[in-house]
């Protein structure tokens, strides 16, 4: 026997004697109250350790027991000598169980009757008074039945337990009855509930009947939700975790979903078909079931309940189900109840000794304790905001404070929030001089509701729900308010000059280095500064990658003018056009971001425009009436993609070669021979408009070449792909952020000249008799290859340095497609730098992409190679 | 606006929050055929479904998501 | 170690606690009645005190009032816990001093985790 009993049971026998003999004693003194009170408090410490044992005939009988000696105690009631023989036989009665639970250490059911028997003529003394029945132990919420499934539509119900049974899935029900204030915390249950892993079948009802809508208020949740979902019960109970009180779990297998619905018919007897069903089953004769079944089918009304359970009985045989499932179901026929499938399965699970279902429901849900701590840490911080509002008397004072910010205290640092120790210890001070709570108070109200932001962060509409909050304090929208901040453009862009010049003060160290070790000769000092320069770079480019964060936006931003282009352009056109955009949440800086409006507008237009057919002409080519452009936006790696495709006609070859020539922007024979894939490519040079009449859609003189130009400068590229007769399609490839830019520096008449590193391919020396002359051009052998040579000098139409052996610092960069030497007049070394784009008289200078501040203070230029060459 | 009321017709996008609720109970209550486009709408909060629900509003473009459509057109249709 | 003092005039309620919170590695002592609870506090620190209401010799609120005056103890958390089937108010238990009031029957779980909570305990 377990001590905890043995205890129980010498203590309860010590009360007892003591009760009786008490009992004996004021029979001849009614009016010792003392006595009296001895004896109550007897029977309530019996009363009291009754209830930590399964032993409700004890608890049921000692309990009106305490009752009646409580009215007598305080005297609403006068002692009798009936009352003291009908306590003594029930205290009698008490030992008898307790050698009975000695013997057995278990009391029959069978005595709860007694009990009730006995309790009954002591009650009756107490007239009205209210019975408080012991409370179960365990009070976890359960379903009472699962009659409810049967609202859900029997076809649904059958497509689900058709895919589930035999496979040993099990299904998790739920009944999820919110708060009715819940949406004031910000909860939006019909969200919680749609998250619900593998939800198969829902049912949403009014908690009561529907007030008429002039009395109805939107804010006070009336609704609740039951379901079944075949998701792990353990994913369930997490998704629920926050709504312990609010809802109920159960998990299942299948054949709970098997419930007969519809009219019952009272004259209906069954008992002959059941009774020869049942002797079927016993033979096995699953045909002769079969039969019987779909005469009796035929012969019943669908919509009455019998038609359902032998739809039901149908399915079963189709799916050959066990005898296990086909037997409730023919016994369920006879009353056209049930089948009460949680007294099959708490049977079921009792007979194989497993947890019944109400016990599975507690000892699976997983987090069980981190849900119930979060719960007590909640209730607790409430309870100490209620006794801080209490009056105390003023010699308790101190003593309820400390207590009080104990409790605090060590509920935060159990709870991990240790970093708010030290301010409760200053208010606790603060509140201990000042004899006033009211900042203390402050930090429970801030707990309180750092805890519900915790919480309605789960839920997509909380902030508006915080909004809208109409009796509730107004600092939760204000603590909402502070998540986003609004920033005017100017001071991020400020930020952003301000780490520029971080970075190029930051690249000033490794020339001091240089210098405190050639010119002082202090090796140690540079290695010093080396390593300084190393920590402030990292810090550098951390605070870089931060505020470039914060200019990130949604490349959406863009996009959102396209439906209403596509809308306009296309009635205007009599076209119907079908607009598929995917991909708006992807970012980029925003400086690309609105670079890149107009290049996409006018891409559009293009297609608009000239890609997509007219609908007549689209049908008699077997296509769709509607066209299609879909517009496409994701990151790739370290750049973000935008695909613009069409289903039209795609680009005309032969056009654009016709034209190219005659422009002459190729030769004749050139624009035969290209491959089409090449003479496509030609529509981004400059001047090219491949319709011969210029509509007032994709505007006059404005080609692709400035779709082209206007990506290039953001650092971007285009390719293009086209099918005749298929359509287009246009890649963008952006950079994510244009903030650094990577340049390899150059020597030309002793400064220096940046390159984008993007386009470096390497860098070779070469005696002057490697360089070949080929006409007027000049070229040099790379690897068997010949690449052309181009000097620097002479492109940015510089005078030449005389001639001498000596090896020539050849650049290789591959510039449109295409690797080409560019000899400069020296190498320096690869550098990050803030670009800034050429400002004023100077914006012209289309050789230069900007410029530069270096380390040592000077400014460097950074040329455009791709118009240079 | 994610709800917008027009004469006897409400028109849903996207998701529909809290606060839009009252604004829409105020709009059924003084109409007497009411009518809802659902066809764009990804989410609607609970509150503007029990309001939907207990006004026992005519649907007449379900939503085009199919989760969407699947749980709240039999809570609309079932008109208890 | 934390050390709780549990406060209640009947035995088995008092080795119930003791089972359940020294499995959880808790210390526990126990007083029978009120009086011999105050005794036990003014001798000895503890953590926690669990508190019956109705006692013999000193109720349960009698005790707390008189730990809440008295400077050295004063500080200490206390539950209060009445007795099942008495739903009785709060406000009663905490007027007297107390921090936390349950009715029982208190589940074993709960009154572990809320034993941690208020002693600051972590779990191992």
């Amino acid at each position: 026997m377990s001590p905890l009993l043995a205890q129980f049971i010498a203590e309860s026998r010590d009360q007892l004697e003591m009760t009786s003999a008490g009992l004996l004693a004021i029979e001849n003194n009614p009016e010792d109250l003392d006595k009296l009170n001895e004896i109550f408090r007897a029977v309530h410490t019996i009363k009291g350790s009754s209830g930590l044992f399964e032993i409700r005939p004890v608890t049921i009988l000692v309990h009106a027991a305490e009752d009646l000696l409580d009215t007598l105690r305080s005297q609403e009631l006068r002692l009798d000598r009936r009352m003291i023989d009908l306590l003594l036989d029930a205290f009698d009665q008490v030992n008898q169980w307790l050698d009975v639970l000695e013997r057995t250490e278990t009391l029959p059911d069978e005595f709860e009757t007694t009990a009730r028997t006995l309790s009954a003529p002591l009650r009756a003394f107490l007239g009205n008074r209210p019975s408080e029945e012991a409370a179960p132990a365990i009070a976890a919420p359960t379903f009472a039945d699962l009659d409810w499934l049967g609202q859900l539509l029997e076809d649904d119900r059958a497509i689900l337990y058709a895919r589930l049974a035999g496979t040993g899935a099990r299904l998790t029900l739920f009944r999820y009855t919110p708060d009715a204030q819940c949406f004031f915390s910000g909860e939006d249950p019909f969200h919680l509930v749609r998250q619900a892993p593998g939800l198969e079948l829902l049912a949403i009802g009014p908690t009561e009947p529907w007030p008429p809508l002039t009395e109805m208020d939107a804010y006070q949740c009336l609704l609740c939700f039951e379901g079944v979902a075949s998701g792990p019960f353990a994913e369930l109970a997490t998704l629920f975790r926050y709504v312990p009180d609010q809802i109920i779990l159960l998990e299942t297998p299948p054949e709970v979903l098997i419930v007969p619905t519809g009219r019952h018919d009272a004259d209906a007897d069954y008992t002959g078909f059941v009774a020869e069903a049942r002797s079927l089953v016993d033979q096995e004769d699953w045909d002769g079931l079969r039969g019987i079944v779909d005469a009796l089918l035929e012969h019943s009304e669908p919509e009455a309940w019998i038609a359902s359970a032998l739809r039901w009985l149908r399915r079963l045989l189709d799916q050959s189900a066990a005898d296990m499932t086909l037997r409730p179901l023919l016994e369920a026929m006879h009353t056209q109840q049930g089948p009460d499938w949680l007294a099959i399965l708490r049977a079921s699970a009792e007979e194989a000794g497993g947890p019944t279902a109400a016990e599975f429901h507690a000892s699976t849900a997983p987090r069980a304790l981190t849900v119930v701590e979060h719960k007590a840490f909640q209730h607790i911080i409430a309870e100490q905001s209620r006794i801080l509002e209490m009056p105390v008397a003023p010699e308790a004072w101190t003593g309820r404070l400390l207590s009080i910010c104990a409790v605090i205290g060590n509920s935060l640092r159990y709870a991990g929030h240790d970093q708010l120790l030290e301010e409760l210890e200053e208010l606790r001070e603060t509140a201990r001089e000042t004899r006033d709570s009211g900042l203390l108070r402050g930090l429970l109200a801030q707990l309180a509701e750092a805890e519900e932001d915790d919480r309605a962060e789960n839920t997509p509409a909380a902030a508006t729900a915080q909004k809208t909050k109409p009796t509730e304090e107004p600092a939760g929208g204000e603590k909402q308010a502070i998540k986003t901040l609004k920033i005017d453009q100017h001071k991020v862009d400020r930020l952003m000059d301000l780490i520029g010049e971080l970075v190029v003060a930051k690249n000033s160290l490794p020339y001091l280095a240089q210098r405190a070790e050639r010119v002082y000769g202090n090796r140690d000092l540079a290695r010093e500064i080396k390593e300084q320069y190393g920590v402030i770079n990292r810090i550098a480019q951390d605070l870089q990658s931060a505020i470039m964060q914060v200019r990130m936006m949604p490349v959406g931003h863009v996009f959102q003018r396209f439906p209403r282009l596509v809308r306009d352009l296309s009635k205007k056109l009599d076209k119907k056009i079908q607009l598929i955009v995917t991909g708006e949440e992807t970012e980029a800086d925003k400086n690309i971001i609105e670079g890149l409006a107009d290049p996409l507008i006018h891409i559009l237009r293009n297609s608009i425009d000239h890609g997509i057919e007219p609908p007549e002409e689209r049908l008699l080519l077997g296509k769709p009436e509607d066209g299609s452009i879909r517009v496409k936006a994701y990151q790739d790696n370290d750049s973000v993609a935008i695909e613009i495709t069409d289903d039209g006609r795609g680009i005309d070859v032969a056009a654009v070669r016709d034209k190219a020539a005659r422009r002459g922007l190729v030769s004749a024979e050139q624009a035969e021979t290209m491959s089409d894939h090449d003479a496509i490519q030609l529509i981004f040079a400059p001047g090219l408009s491949t319709t011969e009449q210029v509509s007032d859609i994709s505007g006059r003189g404005v080609g692709m070449d400035v779709v082209r130009t206007s990506i290039e400068k953001v650092g971007g590229t285009v390719t293009l792909h086209s099918q005749p007769g298929k359509g287009t399609d246009l890649r963008l490839t952006l950079p994510l952020s244009m903030a650094v830019t990577h340049v390899m520096a150059v020597e030309l008449d002793n400064k220096p000249l940046g390159v984008p590193m993007d386009l470096v391919v390497e860098t070779v020396r070469l005696p002057p008799s490697a360089i070949y002359s080929i006409k007027h051009r000049e070229a040099f052998m790379l690897r068997d290859q010949l690449v052309p040579l181009a000097r620097l000098r002479r492109l940015l139409n510089m005078s030449e340095p005389v001639a001498s052996d000596a090896a020539l610092a050849i650049l290789v960069v591959r510039v449109h497609g295409e690797n080409v030497g560019i000899v400069v007049d020296d190498f320096r070394e690869g550098m990050e730098v803030i670009l800034k784009p050429m400002e004023g008289v100077l914006g012209s200078l289309r050789q230069y992409a900007g410029t530069a501040l270096l380390g040592d203070g000077s400014v460097m230029l950074v040329i455009n190679l791709k118009e240079l060459i | 606006m994610p709800v917008e009321m027009m004469k006897n017709v409400a028109c849903f996008k996207g998701v529909c929050t809290v606060e839009e609720a009252e604004p829409l109970l105020q709009w059924l209550q003084d109409q007497q055929r009411a009518k809802v486009k659902l066809k764009e709408c990804t989410h609607l909060h609970t509150a503007i479904l029990q309001v939907l629900m207990a006004a026992k509003v005519m649907v007449t473009l379900p939503p085009d998501d199919p989760d969407l459509a699947r749980w709240l057109m039999p809570a609309l249709k079932n008109r208890r | 170690m934390k050390k709780i003092l549990v406060i209640d005039d009947a035995a088995t309620v008092r080795m119930y606690y003791r089972q359940v919170l020294e499995a959880e590695g808790f210390a526990v002592e126990e007083a029978g009645n009120g009086y011999e609870g105050l005794e036990k506090a003014l001798t000895e620190a503890f953590d926690l005190y669990i508190v019956d209401i109705n006692m013999p010799k000193m109720d349960g609120y009698t005790l707390l009032r008189t730990i809440r005056q008295e400077p050295t103890i004063c500080a200490t958390p206390a539950i209060m816990i009445s007795t099942e089937g008495q739903i009785q108010d709060a406000n009663a238990a905490y007027a007297a001093g107390a921090n936390l009031y349950f009715n029982k029957p208190v589940r074993p779980e709960s009154l572990i985790t809320t034993a941690r909570l208020l002693t600051g305990e972590h779990r191992a």
